[in-house]
């Protein structure tokens, strides 16, 4: 029935609407080497979009450019339609996106409620935390995004992957980002982890943000997106959506053999 | 305490999961006995073993010494711990920030000549000489922030070339003489004032006023690294620098203003000393930065950085201070006294590491 469901909203996505998310000839070099070629991406509302390709494709390049980490050389980045510039992380957060990265932006030694508010605490008297306010909040983030972690004080080094993977993404929640980008967010998790945080997408989505998902596991991937993208040795070599694809002309797609 | 116990919610109230709800309450009910209990014995042994250390040497001395547990020694222990103490605060921040301070020794220096020759041979007011000197502590911390952050050196290099460079003022500006002194060139105006002297060696109510400044420092830097949006800046800057960046912490900032109110101490700790001892000269407190490193690292700090607590290092540099007080009470020789604190410091180094492998999952 989940299927459907996701069929009928991957249906929806059609020209006619504006993507939130506009990226237009992006080119990105690392001295000799050919990172970004010439990359277009769009993300509509409401969507989720999968980006995939081999190793070295270009894709954490491509969402680093999003999330301010790295700057393209050459191309441009729209958001509802304006061309903006994305200068540095915190930049890309005051625009409301939300990046889960691949190496788990959290800080192990502390605790569950300083990760899902790290960078931006809730203050009191500008200058310090309200610690109060922030266990609440996650306490319910948490509740809502149906995510079980035992004891809010302990550090995050003594939680599970999957634990740890929840929390990482439902930070981005926290933020109730207006685009959400996760790196490989099923990477080295359990099965039961895993199943646990393509739920959790799935759970991101109906609150209503657009999600980007980079995956190497295209049946997570046909699991829960609703659009693929494509990319080969830093060029786009196509867009797919998935209801009108299949796991072989993707595959097919990767490795070049179409 | 009370955030332990709100737990959040479990798979029972998940109506979606696959599991029966009877199962899976009863597995997460005993994992969260089982983090309960683990936590807490991990937390006695993660942060208790500094205090056990301390007590257990204060237990000892009592019975080994009829003079140890006299009123009028444990406030001098105090009197002599409060130079580390200060220092050890400021050395936290920078420890936890994944740095580390070698010039703090050489900036006290620098701090406590620079009040000493304001207040002595130009003539500058009590007030104004303690501003000057503390704000040169703060300013030298500044500039090793800088040349940390913006030069991209490595924080070791950095501040052992601001140790050079700050005996190097002190000497110029004292002559190499101590101050005051009749032997300068520059003209003596006065002695030092007796506010100063209060400072270090004045009691309130028979309370050392160096105890009180300590208490003083301790519950701010406790407030800044708890409490304050910087404290925990600095956590996550030496915790984890990229994830720290990623989510969109001043890097740089964080560790300047580490560095700043560790030179802020220093001055502190200078103007302090130099009350206590009547005089400043540019070569006084020697070795106090690794005296401070290693009352921080006794304290249950990670030298790598985002663990550590101003509490824990005030412990280790009360450890440092009863010890050799101990040591100079039991009549042992100060060649001794070296090498057993060296080799203290070293075992207390062995046993953390031991402890965190064995504790920490």
């Amino acid at each position: 029935m989940v299927t459907n469901k996701l069929l009928k909203a991957g249906g929806d996505i059609t020209s006619k609407s504006e993507p939130i998310l506009e990226l237009r000839g992006i080119c990105k070099y690392f001295g000799g080497v050919h990172a970004l070629e010439d990359v277009d991406l769009e993300l509509y509302p409401n969507e989720v979009l999968a980006l995939v390709g081999d190793n070295g494709a270009g894709k954490s390049t491509l969402i680093k450019i999003i999330a301010g980490v790295y700057q393209p050389d050459k191309g441009e980045v729209l958001i509802e339609g304006k061309e903006i510039e994305i200068r540095s992380p915190r930049a890309s957060m005051d625009l409301g996106i939300e990046t889960v990265y691949q190496e788990l932006a959290l800080v192990d030694k502390l605790d569950v409620v300083e990760n899902i508010f790290l960078g931006r605490p809730l203050t009191k008297f500008r200058w310090f935390v309200n610690r109060k306010r922030m266990v609440a909040e996650t306490i319910d983030i948490l509740k809502r995004l149906k995510i079980s972690i035992p004891s809010l004080k302990e550090p995050v080094q003594n939680l599970s992957g999957g634990q740890r993977q929840a929390l990482a993404v439902g930070r981005t929640i926290a933020w109730s980002g207006k685009i959400v980008i996760l790196d490989e967010p099923t990477a080295a998790l359990g099965v039961e982890e895993t199943r646990k945080v393509l739920a959790l997408i799935k759970q991101i989505k109906e609150e209503g943000a657009p999600i980007i998902v980079i995956s190497h596991n295209l049946r997570h991937i046909f699991d829960v997106s609703d659009r693929i993208i494509v990319l080969r040795g830093g060029r786009r070599v196509g867009s797919r959506i998935k209801s009108e694809t299949n796991i072989d002309e993707i595959v097919k797609l990767i490795t070049g053999s179409l | 305490m009370r955030e332990q116990r709100k737990r959040i919610p479990t798979e029972k109230n998940n109506p979606q999961s696959t599991i029966p709800s009877t199962v899976s309450s009863r597995i997460s009910l005993m994992n969260q006995w089982v983090s309960m209990r683990g936590g807490k014995i991990r937390k006695i042994l993660l942060s208790g073993g500094p205090i056990m250390a301390l007590l257990f040497l204060i237990i000892y001395l009592s019975f080994a010494s009829p003079y140890f547990l006299t009123v009028s020694n444990l406030l001098n222990i105090t009197r002599q711990t409060s130079i580390n103490a200060i220092l050890a605060v400021g050395q936290t921040m920078v420890i936890i920030c994944a740095g580390i301070d070698l010039s703090v020794g050489a900036v006290l220096a620098l701090s406590a000549s620079m009040s000493a020759v304001a207040m002595s041979y130009w003539g500058l007011s009590f007030g104004v000489g303690i501003l000057l000197g503390v704000g040169t502590g703060a300013l030298t911390g500044f500039i090793s922030g800088i040349i940390i952050t913006k030069g991209k050196i490595p924080d070791f290099i950095a501040t052992l070339g601001m140790m050079a460079a700050a005996r190097g003022i002190a000497l110029i500006l004292t002559g190499g003489l101590p101050v005051p002194s009749h032997f300068t060139a520059l003209k003596l105006v006065g002695y030092l004032p007796p506010e100063l002297i209060w400072l270090g060696s004045g009691d309130v109510w028979g309370v050392p006023v160096p105890a009180l400044i300590i208490a003083a420092v301790t519950i701010l830097g406790w407030m800044v690294l708890t409490h304050t949006t910087l404290g925990r800046a600095i956590y996550a800057v030496g915790g984890n620098r990229e994830a720290a960046r990623f989510s969109g912490i001043n890097i740089e900032r964080t560790r300047i203003i580490a560095y700043t109110i560790m030179g802020l101490l220093a001055g502190v700790a200078g103007v302090v000393l130099t009350g206590r001892l009547n005089s400043a000269n540019a070569l006084m407190a020697e070795g106090a930065e690794l005296q401070s490193i290693s009352a921080v690292v006794i304290g249950g700090a990670n030298l790598f950085g985002g663990e550590g607590g101003v509490f824990g290092s005030l412990i280790g540099a009360f450890i440092m201070g009863v010890l050799g007080n101990g040591l100079n009470l039991l009549n042992v020789s100060a060649f001794w006294q070296r090498l057993i604190m060296g080799l203290i410091i070293i075992g207390v180094v062995v046993f953390d590491q031991w402890r965190r492998r064995r504790f920490a999952t």
